[in-house]
């Protein structure tokens, strides 16, 4: 049961990766790869404000999330205007920096080590732990989920997809597209900050390997395959990422071929998003 | 000094012949591909294997044929679909990106993640005032494919049409010439150049499925700033952008590499998006 609710929280996690991604290349089409760096600067926000002067899930949340989004949101403004395929690289080179920054800014971040002994605030035992990151996660999924819903009332949506289809017509209409995908980026950055400040808390240890290259492939994969915003689609597809590894140890392959297979699994998954893609 | 001048030498003399077919590739079929780094491993890891055992001209050939049967099917399986059904730059660069982190895995189950080196003498093949490694031997082989490829560039009427496909494909259909052959063309020159890049490097660099990803990076700077393949400027580019990344593995320790190179070309992306804004 406990191992059931452990998976749980991760699915629901990884849901609302897949769910923030969309608010990017859903709306606004762009593919950026990124977004487990900003799952990873909510996640080391979290710790290193718990691990300081202890501080527990409730009140890191906030903080993790508008890091993450303000870090993102300052790059993003920077590259707004850069052709698509060229922010699609500039996305790969902030994941690629922000994991190394975690890497070898060893007395801030603990470097590859990572930083353990997170708590989550609350009472000491294990189920209590599992129980409350599992409400949190939901929680954070339909908070993700109700963006969407409130965002559809405002003319935001329309505007970015008009943007997304034609940037040069969006503008001569009044759109600012800078601002536009800035904002869409710190939404999404911010979600997915909140999503790591509750697993830093629930893992209780981080290290930079969490939030890498191969993670954030699969966040857009689960995007792409699940069709954000559906969320039923999402849960599917980050119910598949979860499951792979446990299902592949279990058919007897070695950890570390499993690995590999998660990994050839996520490219592969990735290939079929593209080609899935809904114009 | 002198020793880092050497080992400049060595890697540049490896490492250019992979950034000008990285260029190739991307002035012939107008996209960038993640999937040249994981081919290069692929050549890399055939090289190592079968280098002690069947000879050179054996491993070159192996390589040879199995980048250009992970090209070809790549781009017949996948990339041209894709193209065809009107993804995007960015959309097929995502693919490709799925497609390296594929291979890279395959090659991680075959030949295993640590670095492996084909069994060969360790004594440094001049000593004079300076110490040349064994890799010095590399030089000339990379200097080979150098010349080779300015003079298919410059001096073939294939090169010309390679140079007339990136410039314009209508036009170059338009004449009378198929698009498709000629990048099957460009492709086999990319497994050729891959091949024979990787029997030099083998020694230095060593086989691992992920050799290749930073070379791809190199690449992509070295697009950004040098312009298209065929023109000197791209060839001095690749080499001041080997001679950045040497200088900073010769100073900081490796973990900070991988730091400065995405974040040089980070700062290029955001210089190229402020220009385009100055620009509107």
């Amino acid at each position: 049961m406990d191992y059931a609710l452990h998976l749980a929280v991760l699915v629901l996690i990884w849901a609302t990766l897949g769910l923030s991604q969309g608010l990017i290349s859903g709306y606004l089409g762009i593919l950026a790869i990124h977004q487990a760096a900003a799952w990873g600067i909510g996640a080391y926000t979290a710790a290193l404000l718990n691990r300081l002067w202890g501080l527990p899930l409730g009140v890191t949340l906030i903080p993790g999330a508008v890091v993450a989004g303000s870090a993102l949101f300052a790059i993003t403004a920077l590259i707004g205007r850069g052709r698509r395929d060229d922010q699609v690289i500039a996305s790969l080179c902030v994941q690629v920096v922000v994991v190394a920054l975690l890497v070898n800014l060893t007395s801030i971040t603990g470097g590859p080590l990572g930083i353990a002994g997170i708590e989550w605030g609350g009472p000491g035992d294990q189920r209590a732990r599992v129980l409350a990151s599992l409400g949190a996660a939901a929680g954070l999924l339909a908070a993700t989920a109700g963006l969407y819903v409130l965002l559809s009332r405002t003319r935001l949506p329309r505007e970015w997809l008009v943007m997304r289809d034609d940037r040069a017509f969006a503008e001569s209409i009044g759109v600012d597209a800078g601002g536009a995908r800035s904002l869409a980026t710190f939404l999404a950055a911010a979600s997915a900050g909140a999503a790591g400040t509750i697993f830093a808390h629930y893992a209780t240890f981080i290290e930079p390997s969490t939030f890498g290259l191969a993670e954030s492939v699969a966040i857009l994969a689960i995007a792409t395959v699940g069709r954000a915003p559906n969320v039923g689609g999402v849960l599917v597809a980050a119910l598949v990422i979860v499951l792979a590894p446990e299902v592949l140890r279990n058919i007897g392959l070695g950890a570390d071929v499993a690995a590999n297979v998660r990994q050839g699994l996520f490219g592969l998954l990735l290939i079929v998003a593209i080609f899935r893609l809904r114009r | 000094m002198i020793q880092w001048l050497v080992n400049f030498a060595v890697m540049t003399a490896l490492q250019t012949p992979f950034l000008i077919v990285l260029g190739l590739h991307y002035d012939v079929l107008r996209r960038h591909n993640f999937l040249l780094g994981s081919a290069y491993a692929l050549a890399l890891c055939l090289v190592v294997g079968l280098l002690p055992s069947a000879g050179a001209i054996v491993a070159v050939a192996a390589a040879f044929l199995a980048v250009l049967a992970v090209l070809l099917l790549s781009e017949i399986l996948v990339f041209a679909p894709l193209e065809r059904f009107g993804r995007t730059a960015d959309e097929i660069l995502i693919a490709t990106l799925g497609a390296n982190i594929l291979l890279e895995q395959v090659l991680s189950v075959a030949f295993g993640d640590r670095i492996r080196f084909p069994s060969v003498s360790s004594e440094p093949a001049v000593q004079w005032f300076l110490s040349l490694p064994p890799a010095a031997s590399a030089i000339p082989v990379g200097l080979a494919i150098l010349v080779a490829c300015a003079a298919v560039f410059h001096r073939t009427e294939a090169g010309a049409r390679l140079v007339a496909l990136g410039e314009n494909a209508l036009l170059f259909r338009a004449l009378g010439f198929s698009p498709a052959a000629w990048r099957g063309i460009a492709l086999t020159i990319v497994a050729l150049v891959l091949a024979c890049s990787a029997i030099g490097a083998a020694n230095v660099t060593g086989a691992y499925p992920t050799a290749g990803f930073g070379l791809v990076i190199l690449g992509f700077l070295t697009r950004l700033l040098g312009g298209p393949v065929h023109r000197p400027r791209f060839l001095l580019i690749a080499v001041g952008v080997i001679a950045f990344d040497q200088l900073v593995s010769a100073v900081l320790p490796g973990q900070w590499r991988t730091l400065v190179l995405f974040s040089a070309l980070l700062l290029l992306i955001i210089r190229r998006s402020l220009v385009a804004r100055s620009a509107d």
